[in-house]
């Protein structure tokens, strides 16, 4: 017999998670997953950010072991998301690839299986700081890029947090990895990924398994939605 | 006021004297070598202890050894003067001798602490120069400038005083062999500090390999007493050696005087707590009948908040007295250092950062603030006074509850019974292996069958299997033994049975990664000036907004902002928000002093106080009784107390806080499998305590094995959070593994793209190739370290066989009543994350309620 849960975490059901959580943000319906992806039913997208694909093969590279599964299940993860949601079109939030050497054999074997198996799915990528530099890599598979700050329905996209054209509703980006660091007099549980909404802004976490985190101090005006395991809670 | 005197033996300036009689002086034309020597230290009015004669006889025959002894005077000198006989020896023509050309390098002298190396080069140059040696001596360490090191590259000087890691580096350069085979003894300062620790292991490792180039290399190590000297000599000597390590006692003719700063008011002395202010007007007059103080107190937050209590004590002491610890810059530590140096410092509150080395000879007088934890660290802070010629080591004891009183008492016993702590050793570290095969195979490359023969010589890898020196080398040249975990891997190279590295990257990312010393993730604080204070660690300063003001070096500064990872701060007034909390600081009681605290309260339960600590506890010790007991050492004591909010028992093994940790975790683990309920549970050095709602059939359990040892190691990790502390002890071995980089964050920019966290690693290897055998080195690290898993199962086995004392007191007693008071209590609990999230936000929230209303 396992110890018995404590009555609090009973009674404050209405606190405990979801795998997705319904979500209206400047009048717009969004489910937020706790794969770590966005969901806008209306348009059928979802969005993503930061997967650093091949960052174990860079690490490799330069004489640190790192074994290969991260970008495979990182893949995995966004398919499942994908068919889950019947998404239509996937927008990747910048940073697809982590650095130049991450285009090895495996890394780009891996792709081409993700591609092969998604031809219904429109691929975009917002261009981010690590994908510079890295050859022709759009001309391989079907990417299609858009620029920094490009309008989707009332929403603009963009990798890099920044303030959002006042002809949109809100900004959807990536980048900073957030995460948000929970603790109580009692308890820590350490740092936690998050989606951060300040300022119309709307950062989603990085879905990248190997990716770390950073951690944020969101104000009072913000909103924060934690990643507890399979979970999504609202802090 | 009560004073102990501990007279230590010694041997008398006169041993040896019938031969020196007989000594011609210094005006001979060709005197001996030793007879040279002899004439060096009467030029100083003094005369060599017969342990150095022995020293230098042992180093002229070729042996190896060690030297112990707790305050050290002479140990330098034993084994400094064995080489310069030697060399005196071969080069008898003093007309000869030309500093210009001086001799290729022979001695290696190695130091735990850089900041120690110039003053060992001071104190190793004066026979030089007394005896017109024509030997180059310098330095190579982490600060040293980039111009010397490249001249030592070419090449080395005749003695060399550098680190393990800087030893390390040196075996990287392959052009450097020839020199380094010619090397003829190896001298390690403070043995006592590296062994037992990984920068230790890769001491042992470097050794090896010198004595694999030279094999007739001796080995000197000098070290306080330890417990465990045998082994700690055949660490320092290899265990294959043709020769034993022979162990000399170093004499010292110093006496040490031990005493306890007993309160005013035992009555009104509490019972539990850790700052001890109100000892503070007590000991700054102890403090004001003396030239200089050191003040150590046992954590760092610890030392800023005395610093602060001495200085409203005594505000005429501004400027006179200084606070010292490990976060500080090494401008701030440097300063405080040399203010020690030429005494102009009254008095030091400082941390263990003053432990080692530096002789400070103005100080006369050490308090310990807070239970010592081990005898020999009480008498290693004791031999930090006194180092006059005739002074007698002097520590006061300034305790900050009425229970450590007996702890100071069960030190002192230990202390005249010569009952020192042993350092246990750690048994091979793939790490610290890993990181010794990939610099080897950059200084020269080697064959595989050759390195291991090598590495089995040390102590640390003498039982290294077949099976995980291939791990070892698996993970070095291909990434893991995983099939097609690592494609395209590359680290090290195999040419022709030949393990090396050619990749200039390699090479140059592992030389700046040498080393084993983990630093915390910490955070600079600077002035807006931009002059640095020190560092604090990233979480503390996470909390603060700012404007938020908080102790740090002594000083009360106000958060500005934080840019760059940097702290920017400046000075400020009024009191205090914080006071910043460094990691660390959990030392638990020694066994050694648990052992004798249970002997002293068995000899209190018969009435028997001995000692001013002891008789001072008198009324408290009968208040104890009264309501419970004291137990004997064959007894096991538990108190039961029944209150409005539900049962607690306390369990009063005596076995230090990591066991009591251990214990408690396991305990409310099985009682929590016999019965439905929820447990918390809070520890300290002399027990623990388990609290719930419900009854605990306390006797009942024990009947039916609470105790038990079997199936221990798995009750523990389901008990505690064992991924949680694993991913915490991973940052180690993944930094010494070569697989984080220790720079600082932003100082090397070309390497940003691969530095990672260790949890990643950890994710990583969990998911993707869980047989790395570093995931298993850090789960034996966590039972052995973090939780002293053989001294948990020795605790347990321990109570099994002790006579049972279930006890139901009135109200809680002295020994119970820190427990009782202790708000850090973990609890047991099966939620998960989502849950302990909600839970938590509930109770903040709640928290807030509380104050809104």
């Amino acid at each position: 017999m396992m110890p018995q849960r404590y009555p609090i975490a009973i009674a404050t059901n209405d606190h405990t998670g979801l795998s997705s959580l319904a979500v209206s943000i400047e009048g717009l319906d969004f489910q937020l997953l706790a794969k770590r992806g966005l969901y806008w039913p209306e348009q059928k997208t979802l969005f993503i950010a930061d997967t650093h694909f091949g960052k174990e093969a860079t690490f490799r590279s330069q004489g640190i072991a790192l074994p290969r599964g991260g970008t495979e299940g990182t893949l995995a993860t966004i398919a499942q998301m994908i068919a889950e949601c019947q998404a239509s079109r996937l927008i990747l939030l910048g940073d697809m690839f982590h650095a130049r050497s991450s285009m090895s054999k495996e890394i780009r074997e891996s792709l081409d299986a993700f591609f092969l198996a998604h031809q219904q799915l429109r691929f975009t990528l917002v261009l981010g700081n690590h994908d510079r530099g890295i050859p022709a890599f759009t001309q391989v598979w079907p990417i299609e890029i858009l620029d920094s700050g490009a309008p989707i329905g009332s929403v603009s996209v963009s990798h890099l947090p920044q303030e959002p054209s006042l002809s949109t509703k809100l900004l959807l980006c990536g980048h900073l990895h957030p995460a948000y660091r929970f603790t109580s007099k009692m308890d820590s549980v350490g740092k936690l990924p998050c989606f951060w909404l300040s300022n119309r802004q709307f950062v989603l976490p990085a879905i990248g398994e190997f990716t770390g985190t950073q951690v944020i101090h969101p104000s009072k005006s913000d909103q924060t939605w934690v990643i507890a395991d399979d979970q999504i809670l609202r802090v | 006021m009560a004073a102990t005197l501990i007279r230590q033996p010694f041997s008398t300036p006169a041993s040896g004297s019938k031969r020196l009689q007989r000594l011609p002086n210094s005006k001979l034309k060709n005197p001996t070598p030793l007879q040279t020597v002899l004439n060096y230290f009467a030029s100083k009015g003094q005369k060599p202890f017969l342990f150095q004669r022995h020293a230098w006889k042992a180093y002229s025959e070729g042996q190896s050894g060690l030297i112990h002894s707790a305050t050290g005077t002479g140990k330098t000198l034993a084994v400094w003067l064995g080489p310069i006989l030697e060399w005196l020896k071969q080069n008898k023509t003093r007309s000869k001798w030309n500093p210009k050309n001086p001799p290729a390098l022979r001695v290696l002298w190695i130091t735990p602490l850089r900041a120690l190396a110039a003053d060992t080069e001071n104190a190793l140059r004066a026979p030089i120069e007394a005896l017109g040696l024509p030997w180059l001596l310098e330095s190579r360490t982490g600060d040293s400038s980039a111009s010397i090191k490249a001249k030592q590259l070419k090449r080395l000087p005749t003695a060399l005083i550098t680190t393990p890691e800087s030893l390390c580096l040196l075996l990287t350069h392959a052009a450097l062999q020839p020199q380094l085979s010619a090397i003829e003894g190896v001298i390690v300062d403070e043995w006592h500090e590296l062994l037992g620790s990984k920068r230790g292991i890769q001491v042992e490792l470097a050794l090896s390999r010198l004595r694999k180039l030279n094999p007739s290399l001796r080995t000197w190590g000098l070290s306080a007493t330890l417990g465990n000297l045998t082994e700690a000599g055949n660490a320092l000597v290899g265990c294959k050696s043709t020769q034993s390590c022979k162990i000399i006692e170093g004499t010292s003719k110093k006496r040490l005087r031990l005493d306890s700063l007993i309160p005013d008011k035992m009555e009104r002395f509490p019972w539990s707590g850790h700052i001890g202010s109100r000892m503070v007007p007590q000991a700054a007059k102890k403090i004001d009948e003396v030239k200089s103080a050191l003040v150590f107190a046992n954590t760092r937050s610890q030392t800023e908040i005395w610093y602060q209590h001495l200085l409203q004590c005594r505000p005429d002491w501004a400027g006179q007295i200084a606070v010292h610890h490990g976060s500080l810059d090494t401008s701030v530590r440097d300063w405080v250092e040399n203010g020690l140096r030429n005494g102009k410092l009254r008095a030091v509150v400082c941390t263990s950062s003053l432990d080692l080395g530096v002789d400070f000879s103005a100080v006369d007088l050490v308090l310990q603030v807070g239970s010592p934890k081990g005898s020999a660290r009480l008498l290693q802070r004791a031999g930090r006074s006194g180092h006059q010629p005739g002074a007698e080591s002097r520590l006061i004891f300034v305790p900050t509850n009425a229970l450590e009183l007996i702890e100071l008492a069960a030190a002192k016993d230990a202390i005249q019974h010569g009952k020192m702590e042993a350092r246990p050793l750690l048994n091979k570290p793939l790490d610290v292996l890993v990181q010794h095969a990939v610099t080897i195979a950059i200084g020269g490359g080697f064959i595989s069958e050759d390195l291991l023969q090598e590495v089995r010589t040390t102590q640390a890898f003498q039982a290294l299997t077949d099976n995980e020196w291939q791990w070892v080398l698996d993970f070095i040249v291909r990434g893991g033994s995983a099939l097609n975990a690592y494609p395209e891997f590359h680290r090290v190279q195999v040419e022709n049975d030949r393990h090396q590295v050619s990749i200039r990257r390699v090479i140059t990312l592992h030389r700046l990664n040498i080393g084993t010393i983990v630093s915390d993730t910490a955070m600079k604080v600077k002035y807006m000036s931009g002059s640095t204070i020190g560092t604090v660690e990233e979480s503390f300063i996470s909390k603060l907004k700012q404007g938020d003001k908080f102790l740090f070096a002594g000083k009360l500064v106000e958060m500005v902002i934080v840019r760059d990872n940097v702290a920017y701060v400046k000075r400020s007034k009024g009191t205090p928000d914080a006071v910043p909390r460094w990691m660390g600081g959990r030392m638990p009681l020694s066994s050694e002093l648990s052992a004798a605290l249970r002997e002293k309260i068995h000899e209190a339960s018969d009435g028997n106080l001995k000692g001013p600590e002891m008789r001072s506890l008198k009324g408290l010790f009968e208040l104890q009784q009264r309501w419970s007991i004291l137990p004997r050492t064959d007894e096991l004591l538990i108190e039961v107390i029944r209150e409005r909010s539900g049962y607690q028992v306390f369990l009063f093994p005596f076995e230090g806080r990591l066991v009591h940790e251990g214990m408690a975790s396991v305990l409310a683990y099985r009682l929590t499998r016999q019965q439905r309920t929820t447990m918390s549970m809070a520890c300290n050095d002399h027990g623990l305590v388990l609290q719930s709602p419900h009854p605990i059939p306390i006797e009942k359990a024990i009947a039916e094995g609470l105790f038990s040892t079997e199936r221990l190691e798995n009750d523990v990790s389901q008990s505690m959070n064992a991924t949680e502390m694993a991913k915490r002890q991973f940052r180690q071995i993944a930094r010494v593994s070569g697989l984080i980089q220790a720079g600082l964050p932003g100082q090397r920019k070309s390497t940003s793209h691969i530095q990672a966290s260790s949890n990643l690693f950890f994710d990583a290897f969990s998911e993707h190739d869980p047989a790395n055998l570093l995931l298993e080195q850090c789960r034996r690290e966590v039972l052995e370290q973090q939780l002293e898993w053989s001294r948990l199962s020795r605790a347990l086995a321990r109570m099994q066989e002790g006579k049972l004392k279930i006890m139901y007191p009135p109200k809680v007693t002295p020994l119970a009543f820190s427990l009782m008071v202790d708000k850090l209590r973990e609890r047991l609990s099966s939620e998960t994350l989502a849950e302990r999230v909600s839970r938590m936000q509930k109770a903040l929230e709640t928290a807030a309620g509380e104050v809104v209303a």
